[in-house]
């Protein structure tokens, strides 16, 4: 076999395991991008991002799982986009660029309003948690991971996802609080 | 442990339950997918090198910050040469002392306000100062072209010229150099923001008193009510 022939083999092989990559876990990383704080509205733009590095790099990914691997470079992803985020507001003086996001389920202006205010309400006791805490918060209690799942996302013990999540939840429900009295 | 929303009608539950978990989209997996063909095939990068924005950035500001430090002070004073202007003894009066005066000034500049004293008293009363810490001395000019001064700082000329005339006349008693230092001020600036103040030096540089009277009663005629009579005498 020739050496062009066997590149393109090779070529072909990758594509159809990237082919294969995205379509099961394209939507698993739109969800981890949320939890890690993405706005929806950036979601597209971000999971396209990590898909670029996950075919950059696929030839060399030797692991056997690849839902840590995407994870990780998920992670990477939407911490550069934080911290450009984080500079555009420092220099612009407070605008993120951020567009708000409409909820997908809204069925009426009611209850886009009410939707809209309890995605408010969370996101602002969510910013006064730590990013690690955030994270296992927001898989558990909305996107419906389970402790194992997640410490297997975060490569992390089961009984550290557990205590993590136990420490989030107690923290959440006592931001809520602070924050239903202050209103 | 069990999510909130499964735990009762608590305030997080009913808050959590009105945040949806994220909906299957396939158009949105599909425009991602297009977007990613147009983007063209994988690039093979390997393990190699690639520079992060952020380094980058901060190598540059730290190649700026060193370039700055190492190179900024010369150019500054370059192009602003600080001039440390001696202070001038008065023999007259206390109140006509002038401070000293550094850094630049730029045209037209006011009137200066240096010890001008009557052209009879002889300038004598120069004590010697006590050494002061001055980081840039300037260099005396005594023996230079006052063609050559004018080229090298614009912006001070005209008073550092005059402040030059004066340091001849009381500092280094030379009355001959003020003179031609004032003479090439009358030339140069005809119209200067400090031909006051040269026609009072010159009529201290005067060789002989007669001169020095045609000088006073030129100064009478050109400035009636000028800021230096009290000096110059009525």
């Amino acid at each position: 076999m020739d050496q062009p022939l066997v590149a393109k083999t090779a070529i072909a092989r990758e594509m159809v395991s990237f082919r294969a990559i995205y379509e099961r876990w394209f939507h698993e990383t739109c969800r981890w991008l949320r939890a890690m704080g993405c706005a929806d509205s950036e979601l597209e733009d971000l999971a396209q991002e990590v898909f670029l590095v996950v075919r950059r790099r696929l030839g060399g990914f030797e692991g056997a799982s690849p839902q840590g691997w995407i994870y990780r470079i998920a992670y990477n992803v939407a911490r550069a986009h934080r911290r450009r985020l984080w500079f555009r507001r420092v220099i612009f003086l407070g605008d993120s660029g951020q567009l708000e996001a409409i909820p997908e389920r809204a069925a009426g202006p009611a209850e886009t309003l009410e939707q809209r205010e309890a995605a408010h309400r969370v996101e602002a006791v969510l910013s006064k948690m730590s990013a690690k805490r955030r994270r296992a918060f927001y898989l558990f209690e909305v996107e419906g991971y389970s402790s194992d799942e997640i410490a297997q996302l975060e490569g992390i013990p089961d009984a550290t996802a557990r205590t993590r999540l136990f420490h989030a939840r107690k923290e959440f429900r006592q931001q809520l609080k602070k924050m239903e009295a202050k209103r | 442990m069990k999510p909130f929303q499964e735990e009762g009608d608590s305030e997080e539950a009913k808050l959590l339950s009105q945040i949806a978990p994220l909906a299957r989209s396939e158009a949105r997996q599909e425009r991602v997918w297009l977007r990613l063909e147009a983007t063209g095939p994988a690039r093979r990068l390997g393990s190699g090198f690639r520079l992060r924005p952020v380094w980058a950035a901060l190598g540059l500001l730290g190649l700026t910050a060193v370039a700055g430090a190492t190179f900024g002070r010369g150019l500054i004073e370059r192009i602003f040469p600080a001039r440390r202007i001696d202070p001038m003894p008065s023999p007259i009066a206390g109140s006509h002392r002038a401070p000293p005066r550094t850094g630049v000034r730029s045209e037209p500049t006011p009137p200066l306000p240096m010890p001008l004293p009557m052209p009879s008293v002889p300038a004598i009363a120069t004590e010697p100062q006590p050494p002061r810490a001055v980081a840039h001395r300037p260099r005396p000019i005594r023996n230079a072209d006052p063609a050559a001064v004018v080229r090298t700082a614009p912006a001070t000329l005209e008073t550092q010229l005059l402040l030059d005339a004066v340091n001849a006349l009381r500092r280094d008693h030379d009355p001959a150099r003020a003179h031609m230092l004032l003479q090439f001020h009358r030339s140069r600036y005809p119209n200067g923001a400090l031909v006051e103040e040269a026609l009072v030096l010159a009529i201290e540089a005067a060789g002989d008193a007669k001169e020095a009277e045609a000088l006073r009663q030129r100064y009478h005629q050109r400035y009636p009510n000028g800021h230096f009579l009290p000096v110059v005498g009525r």
